[in-house]
């Protein structure tokens, strides 16, 4: 939910854009991030832990934590809450394990 | 791989980095400036994004004018920021490795580092703390402040701290119903602590307006309560506090359970410690604040030489802590590089100084006020994970300690604790209170994790770039 909802808004929004998260349009606006987007648009989950297939989102929103990682095509896998939205941007929530070239190196 | 070159290198755009940024560059130093973030400003001081334009900016309060002036500052000054840019090794001679997400590699040499780079909310495991709906504090804080979303419609703010009002309160003026503050510590244990407070009356005055907005919008408050779980299928539906006794252990049949969309958790902070450790700066345990932290000079300098540590780096403190050190820090690598000193900058170092012992006064009674005591590490159940990433609950960790694991470090090895991509950022201080309990020693000794780089995941293809120009080979 974007604050905006029934008040007067702080702020007005970048560019409205279209979002496109698994074939699926989902609006956003220039200046939000990939886990904004995803949030305002009532969006909880991001992906699955690998070995219990838990449900995960969001949970420190400042980079800290790689929960929030999603696949953006060009990209790889990124931390959606680090990434604005661009125009003609597509994500996969799905995607993660197969992402192609986006595999990270940790140690 | 480029190599660019400056003389002062600041790592990390919130106040600390930005206060050291502009004394540098106004003593007459190079000044290169980054974060991972696409704008200055860090948490404390994060505003709406360039994108969005401001209709009611004093809805915004003195804090985003606060921060307006320091990005215009920076702006207007010398220094050169690097936006949307993480470090994820450094080399000897101080050449930082550099990644841009979708940008590629590159490295800066610089002669003198300034470590600014932050804190993230001190992760605390219980039982249902995974699911999706469960925040931290802090990262519901930076949504509602920058982009002015609002992540829950009923929520529950729960922790330990000072930060717990001000997230209540943005959440009400977003619009959601705030179903309770929950706060560890008691009325009675901040009423006890007051006194030591006058003198900081601008830190007072803000924890009064907090307190009168909550009270306006009926929030319920609950003193000497913990969050003990989080239940809901594929999100947190709801959430159960339960009163504490002074060790912060719940009081059987003290429970009591909210139907929230959000739980926001928030006990106190985490200083970064990465970039520190991969430096080879000497650090030592600081019981209250439960970590580990640099050793540094009067002039922030760290144990080696020409690399200053500012802001959270040092110890949880605050932003006017952070403006100050970052001043002295950012003045001390100027001097160090020898541009011209004189009287009119050791008045200010002098004044920086006074500034600095002053704020630190009042971030000595928070950590006393707010430090975690033993129940808060006693939540998680035998099937909770600690380490998120790898998945490895409670139960692992103790298998790995019985089957001779005593440090953090052994754990890691035994389980892959800390080996995914946040590389233990979120988990090592619980694994190490689990490691403790479990071996009866103290935490500050089993707590010995050493990073390596990439301290941050990369894309593969930048190491074997870096790989290959280390031998020879053009790519």
């Amino acid at each position: 939910m974007r604050e905006e909802a029934g008040r007067e808004p702080v702020v007005e929004r970048g560019e409205p854009l279209d979002l496109l998260v698994d074939g699926e349009v989902i609006r956003a606006h220039l200046g939000e991030t990939i886990a904004g987007a995803l949030t305002a648009a009532g969006r909880r989950v991001f992906r699955h832990a690998p070995r219990t297939g838990a449900p995960r989102g969001v949970f420190c929103g400042i980079g800290v934590c790689f929960e929030c990682l999603v696949t953006v095509e060009g990209m790889g896998r990124v931390r959606s809450c680090m990434v604005l939205v661009r125009p003609g941007m597509r994500v996969s929530l799905r995607a993660e394990a197969e992402a192609s070239g986006g595999e990270r190196a940790t140690h | 791989m480029s190599v660019q070159r400056t003389e002062v290198a600041v790592l990390g755009a919130g106040p600390a980095g930005i206060a050291a940024a502009l004394a540098a560059a106004r003593a007459g130093a190079r000044v290169t400036i980054l974060d991972e973030s696409p704008a200055p400003g860090g948490q404390i001081y994060r505003q709406p994004p360039d994108a969005f334009r401001l209709r009611r900016p004093e809805a915004l309060g003195k804090e985003y004018a606060r921060a307006q002036q320091l990005t215009r500052e920076l702006a207007a000054s010398s220094a050169q920021f690097l936006p949307a840019t993480m470090v994820w090794g450094v080399e000897a001679d101080k050449t930082l490795l550099l990644y841009r997400e979708g940008g590629g590699a590159s490295a800066l040499k610089a002669e003198a580092l300034i470590v600014a780079t932050g804190a993230y909310d001190r992760p605390i495991a219980f039982p249902g703390w995974t699911l999706p709906g469960v925040w931290t504090a802090g990262g519901a804080q930076a949504m509602l402040k920058s982009e002015r979303i609002l992540p829950g419609r009923r929520v529950l703010v729960a922790g330990a701290g000072p930060l717990l009002l001000p997230v209540a309160k943005a959440l009400v003026e977003a619009g959601a119903t705030v179903a309770g503050v929950v706060e560890a510590t008691t009325r009675l244990e901040w009423a006890l602590h007051s006194h030591r407070m006058l003198g900081h009356w601008e830190r007072m005055g803000d924890a009064v307006r907090y307190e009168a907005a909550l009270l306006r919008a009926r929030v319920p408050r609950f003193f000497g309560h913990v969050v003990v779980r989080a239940e809901g299928a594929d999100r947190v539906e709801r959430a159960t506090i339960a009163a504490v006794d002074r060790q912060w252990r719940p009081r059987p049949g003290s429970e009591r359970t909210f139907d929230v969309d959000l739980l926001c958790i928030g006990y106190g902070f985490l200083s970064s410690m990465e970039l520190p450790r991969l430096l080879g700066c000497e650090l030592r345990y600081h019981g209250a604040q439960g970590q580990h932290l640099p050793r540094h000079t009067a002039e922030m300098e760290s144990s080696v030489p020409g690399v200053f540590v500012a802001g959270e780096t040092t110890g949880i403190g605050g932003a006017d802590l952070a403006l100050a050190e970052g001043r002295l820090a950012g003045l001390a690598a100027a001097h160090l590089l020898g541009h011209p000193w004189g009287a009119e900058r050791q008045q200010e170092m002098v004044a920086a100084q006074a500034r600095r012992r002053h704020q630190l006064g009042f971030a000595r009674i928070l950590d006393e006020l707010f430090a975690m005591r033993p129940g808060i590490h006693e939540l998680a159940a035998p099937d909770t994970p600690l380490c998120r990433c790898e998945e490895i609950t409670v139960a692992e960790v103790q298998a790995a300690v019985r089957r001779g694991a005593r440090t953090v470090r052994a754990v890691k090895g035994a389980t892959r604790v800390g080996q995914g991509p946040c590389q233990g950022r979120i988990c090592h201080t619980l694994v190490a209170h689990l490691v403790a309990r479990e071996t009866g020693r103290p935490v500050g000794e089993v707590l010995d994790i050493t990073p390596r780089p990439p301290i941050k995941p990369v894309p593969l293809e930048v190491l074997a770039g870096l790989a290959e120009e280390k031998a020879g080979i053009e790519p």
